[in-house]
């Protein structure tokens, strides 16, 4: 909680007291707490605005957060990742590491699925192997190091590992659905998806909407919150202007993704804009392979180049916090007292100078098609004003994900990261010098990197992420952007709603 | 095949003249005397576009790419701005007038470029077709129903990812989408010339038909041609639009009118000019090339003018 | 009649066997659709095991030809996406996409053609420049403007029209509106030619002059003489807009097929992708003999062999 508050604090001074107060929706949250303790305060119906339709509901095939959206309302993980950062069991009763290379979940009893299926050891058993074995699976890196997973009662199962995997709970949270047996084995299966989540699905029409009811016995106390709608009808927007319209004509409730120039015309309009943190962060790599950028200096210069503290005010809205590196507020290896690169263009001309780069050099950054160009485009007006002319290029978003490690392929790179409360994944990919997409290497990174993926004991692992953050600081991996905010537009007379720190909208508040 | 912008046809048929035996009578006095005001109108805009673009970098002193983002979304010095951005700023505070009158290089220049090459592409083609007949007019024939069936999403998202985004990629994606309309044309005229005893006669005595059909098709094919491409341009600069819309387009650092009406498209409700102004700059384009388009083929249409169509056709 | 029928059919089998091979080797050429298909940073045992499971492990060409074996039997395969068959996620979008195309161009229709008669009859009058006004104006905007900007008029301002979905007649409005803006104003420009250049014709004189009214002399005379070009274009247009329209689904969030074949370019998934390019390939084959049997209905001389293609009755 304490790094969220900073960046509420930031938002609170940015608009009226009024608006503050629903930053985050925790605090609505907690005010109207009264409202929602009852099932008879479910609203009918809500209609929510995402951004992209999934191509499918499958845990193991779907990787983006609009499908994950509904496979959170509909099923139901182990355990999950609270506001601040906190594991929270959801369906495990307990999960502990009975050695490095043991990890044993006792399940919750009692527990059933949507049709009346048990949720037993059988489920956890078939749900792991699922996403690991899956020959499609977007996750199965994720889940590779179980080796073997052996039921040991009814409500116990036991995961072998190949080799010590500390972070193997944060992936977990992320992208392990408990699914009844069998599913997936057919396309009947696929198409009707059964889970344990606060909303049954009730049905898909394919480029329309997904319509989804409440669970008539949602899991008591869950750390998800409760549901606060009999019907909730999901529909996949791709254009902002059009989710705001859709917001304000009264088509849709709750929208995601409100451009951050349109937060005055909802407002105006008597919604509700809420900016809740985002447990993510944006920044853009730089490789150390190749020159100038293997010069630590000219890494260091980029980044007093570039002034985010403007950025985060024009182009975010004042949503987002400045960043000293990779990791995210709230996440391992944030740590609160390192400070970020002030912007001074000067002491960036002078570690240029001194760096034998006076003039200035030609580079060039990708970003994928997806992502707003606006950032980049002023980072890179930045740097030009330091001599380092930037060329920015778009990337299709196939083709930017097959260049990461490619030597033609721009230098730079735009990248929002999340979730990151483990930053395991990122760091192995992209920052480890054996990562598959990685162009990095700085040795006195590398044993803290290596460290962190293996070292069990918690508070030892969260030294070595605050340590690596300061390595990563001085000597930096990448320019060093802002924590991600997410905008979610509310109608005027929608009830309490807990936006989450992974970004998934999920309809259900928390007490 | 993507869009209204890029659902619609890249080749419009039109009601052309029938390509008439090349008259010796001046056409460049028939012309001027039948100017009307829509033709004129239209070839003031088309001036007034080109002139602008090409003189206006030297004119306005303020750099397309300067950001400043604490003046960014200031309005148009008719909208309560001031003269030091006449027309505003845009969402990184670079200023617009410097930025449209760059854009309008880069997007006239795609739209000349795009139809300039479907052009030399559907002219090549339809000469292949019309002239020689036979295999080659079923090959062009069916190569213009291929075209035609082919979804253009596939084609520009192949192209540009295959050889990555850039002003060269986009006027070959425009390109290829456009050169039936001219080929048409051309296949047309090349056939009727092919039976024409001159040509007949050429070829007894053992001359080549080749440069006489060229020499004697291009005066015939010329006008209708030019009426073709008029509308061409003006539905490339449109293409470009969607493309860029779609993320396919130029890359960000090349200024299109049709990038920026995609890029400032989020303010609309809060900073209109970002991307009404440059969509301005595309409808005077289009007008003007349009009118310009309706004239020339009334004019080049002596039917139209005369009546004489008919007995052309009986004839 | 029947061999030419015949014919078409074997052309247009042809047709679609170009034009899948030459999707499918766009799509290859774009780089290894497993790069779109694996995870960011997938470890290469994943790779691999995926490559082998989506089949794309075996030799380009064995992969065209299973494609092909299969899709003769109706087999488009698994999309690897929805995990569901290609055919039936295409499919489910042709309803959609269809009432999209159809009523955009009944609307285009609606305003084009009694404009365009308008300003066709009385040329350089004022309703011509009225008429004429609006269809040039329809047609200088880019789509994704003018949608954003009916979208913030009729759904945000006046509560009229829903912004976005596919549910209902009431959500096609704007979306067919916007699309319908580019065929309208060329129907209005299309016609108004074709009127003045049959007005002036000598046959009209001859009408005129046995005394029968202006009214009866443009409907009986001067009308059917436009009918052709006009029916070309439209067929064009229908089958351009079958293909989908990538840039108005895309603002409106419409469930239609364009919008589902960038999705499924952009994530390369080619079961779909083939399976749409089969569909919208047939139905603009479908819609080139559908227009070309009613211009032979209207006009028994024709002897083109396709009025939309190369042949083009209307150029």
């Amino acid at each position: 909680m304490e790094h969220f508050s900073t960046l509420m604090r930031r938002n609170v001074s940015r608009r009226t007291a009024l608006r503050g107060g629903l930053i985050g929706g925790l605090a609505l949250a907690t005010l109207r707490r009264s409202v929602w303790a009852a099932q008879s305060d479910l609203i009918p119906e809500v209609t929510i605005d995402l951004t992209a339709e999934p191509a499918n509901l499958d845990p193991a095939t779907t990787y983006d957060r609009d499908g994950w959206s509904v496979i959170h309302s509909v099923y139901d993980s182990l355990v999950q990742f609270g506001p601040d950062g906190e594991m929270e069991p959801l369906l495990a009763e307990s999960l502990t590491w009975l050695d490095p290379q043991t990890y044993e979940i006792k399940l919750r009893s009692g527990l059933t699925f949507h049709n009346g299926d048990p949720v037993d050891a059988a489920a956890v058993a078939f749900s792991v192997a699922h996403v690991r074995d899956h020959p499609a699976s977007q996750v199965a890196g994720q889940f590779a190091v179980i080796s073997d997973i052996e039921e040991v009662d009814s409500l116990t199962v036991r995961l072998k590992l190949s080799q010590p995997a500390p972070w193997l709970p944060a992936q977990m949270a992320a992208w392990l659905a408990i699914l009844p047996p069998g599913y997936a084995t057919s396309n009947e299966a696929l198409a009707k998806p059964v889970g344990t989540g606060p909303y049954r699905f009730v049905e898909w029409k394919p480029g329309e909407r997904i319509v989804l009811e409440v669970n008539p016995a949602p899991l008591a106390g869950s750390p998800k919150g409760q549901p606060i709608a009999e019907r909730v009808i999901v529909r996949f927007v791709p254009e902002g202007s059009t989710r705001v319209a859709d917001l304000l004509s009264g088509t849709s409730q709750l929208i995601r993704d409100v451009p951050v120039d349109q937060v005055g015309t909802v407002e105006d309009a008597g919604a509700t804009v809420v900016a809740a943190p985002i447990s993510g962060s944006a920044w853009i790599r730089i490789p150390t392979d190749v020159a100038p950028f293997s010069d630590v200096r000219v890494r260091q210069a980029l980044n007093y180049a570039v002034d985010v503290e403007a950025i985060i005010d024009a182009l975010l809205g004042g949503n987002g916090q400045r960043l000293p590196n990779i990791f995210a507020p709230g996440g391992l290896g944030f740590d609160p007292s390192l400070e970020p690169y002030p912007y001074d263009p000067e002491r960036a001309k002078a570690l240029l100078a001194e760096a034998g780069y006076g003039d200035g050099f030609e580079t060039a950054l990708d970003i994928a098609a997806s992502e707003h160009q606006d950032i980049s485009e002023a980072v890179a007006g930045q740097l030009g004003e330091v001599g380092v002319k930037v060329t920015v290029q778009r990337q299709e978003l196939a083709n930017f994900n097959a260049t990461w490690t490619d030597p033609e392929s721009a230098p730079l790179r735009m990248v929002t990261w999340r979730p990151l409360f483990d930053p395991y994944t990122l760091l192995s990919l992209i920052f480890s010098n054996q990562g598959f997409l990685s162009r990095h290497n700085n040795p006195n990174a590398q044993p803290l990197i290596d460290a962190f993926a293996t070292e069990v004991d918690p508070s030892k692992r969260a030294e070595v992420a605050r340590q690596l953050g300061a390595v990563l600081r001085d000597e930096p991996a990448a320019i060093y952007l802002y924590s991600l905010t997410g905008l979610y537009g509310v109608a005027a007379n929608f009830p309490a709603w807990t936006p989450r720190p992974d970004e998934y909208i999920i309809p259900t508040v928390r007490g | 095949m993507i869009g209204r912008a890029i659902g619609r046809t890249a080749n419009p048929p039109l009601v052309l003249p029938q390509p008439a035996p090349r008259q010796r009578s001046p056409r460049r006095t028939s012309l001027r005397s039948h100017l009307t005001a829509g033709g004129a109108v239209g070839i003031a805009l088309i001036a007034l576009l080109i002139v602008g673009s090409i003189a206006g970098p030297w004119v306005i002193s303020a750099d397309p790419d300067q950001q400043q983002l604490r003046d960014r979304l200031s309005p148009p010095v008719f909208a309560g701005g001031t003269w030091e951005h006449p027309l505003g700023t845009d969402q990184l505070g670079r200023d617009l007038l410097a930025r449209i009158v760059a854009a309008g290089r880069v997007s006239l220049g795609i739209g000349f470029l795009a139809t300039a090459a479907a052009s030399a592409i559907g002219v090549a083609l339809g000469l292949l077709a019309g002239g020689m007949g036979g295999a080659a007019d079923r090959i062009v024939a069916f190569a213009a129903d291929v075209q035609q069936s082919l979804p253009f999403v596939v084609v520009a998202i192949g192209v540009v990812a295959v050889l990555g985004p850039s002003v060269t990629n986009v006027v070959a994606v425009l390109a290829i989408t456009g050169w039936v309309g001219h080929a048409r044309i051309v296949r047309l005229q090349a056939r009727a010339l092919r039976r024409a005893p001159f040509i007949e006669a050429a070829r007894a005595v053992g001359v080549g038909p080749g440069r006489l059909l060229v020499r004697h098709l291009l005066p015939n094919v010329t006008g209708p041609i030019i009426v073709v491409a008029s509308q061409q341009v003006a539905a490339m600069i449109l293409y470009e639009a969607a493309l860029s819309y779609l993320g396919l387009g130029v890359p960000s650092e090349t200024i299109t009118w049709g990038g920026m009406v995609a890029a400032g498209r989020e303010t609309l409700t809060t900073a209109w000019w970002v991307s009404t102004l440059p969509g301005g700059a595309i409808a005077l384009t289009i007008l003007g090339f349009n009118l310009f388009g309706d004239w020339l083929q009334t004019a080049l249409n002596p039917a139209g003018r005369t009546g004489r169509l008919a007995r052309q056709r009986a004839g | 009649m029947l061999s030419l029928f015949l014919t078409r059919l074997l052309t247009a089998l042809a047709v679609l066997l170009v034009v899948t091979s030459l999707v499918f080797g766009l799509v290859h050429l774009s780089g290894d659709p497993l790069d779109a298909l694996v995870p960011p940073g997938a470890t290469p045992e994943q790779t691999a095991r995926m490559r082998e499971h989506y089949g794309l492990d075996r030799p380009l060409a064995v992969q065209y030809g299973t494609f092909l074996l299969n899709a003769i039997q109706g087999d488009f395969g698994e999309s690897w996406r929805a995990q569901r068959p290609a055919m039936t996620v295409v499919l489910e979008r042709l309803p959609h996409t269809l009432a999209l195309a159809g009523s955009s161009i009944v609307l285009a229709l609606l305003i084009g053609v009694p404009l365009g008669i308008v300003a066709g009859t009385r040329p350089g009058g004022v309703a011509d420049a009225v008429a004429t006004g609006i269809a040039l104006l329809g047609q200088a905007v880019p789509g994704f403007w003018l949608g954003t900007l009916l979208i913030l008029l009729f759904a945000v301002r006046l509560h009229w029209l829903p912004a976005s979905g596919g549910e209902g007649a009431k959500a096609l409005i704007l979306p067919a509106a916007t699309l319908a803006a580019y065929p309208t104003a060329t129907i209005t420009r299309l016609l108004r030619s074709a009127l003045i250049e049959a007005l002036s014709a000598d046959f009209i004189r001859t009408a005129r002059a046995k005394g029968l009214s202006p009214r009866t002399v443009v409907r009986r005379h001067a009308l059917p003489h436009a009918v052709l070009p006009l029916l070309a274009f439209v067929g064009l247009q229908a089958g351009f807009l079958a293909g989908g329209a990538v840039v108005v689904e895309g603002v409106f969030a419409y469930p239609g097929i364009g919008l589902l074949a960038l999705q499924a370019v952009s994530s390369r998934d080619i079961p779909v992708i083939q399976a749409g390019v089969v569909i919208v390939a047939t139905g603009i084959i479908l819609i080139s003999m559908a227009v070309d049997l009613l211009a032979r209905w209207l006009d028994p001389r024709l002897r083109t062999a396709s009025i939309m293609g190369l042949d083009g009755g209307a150029a």
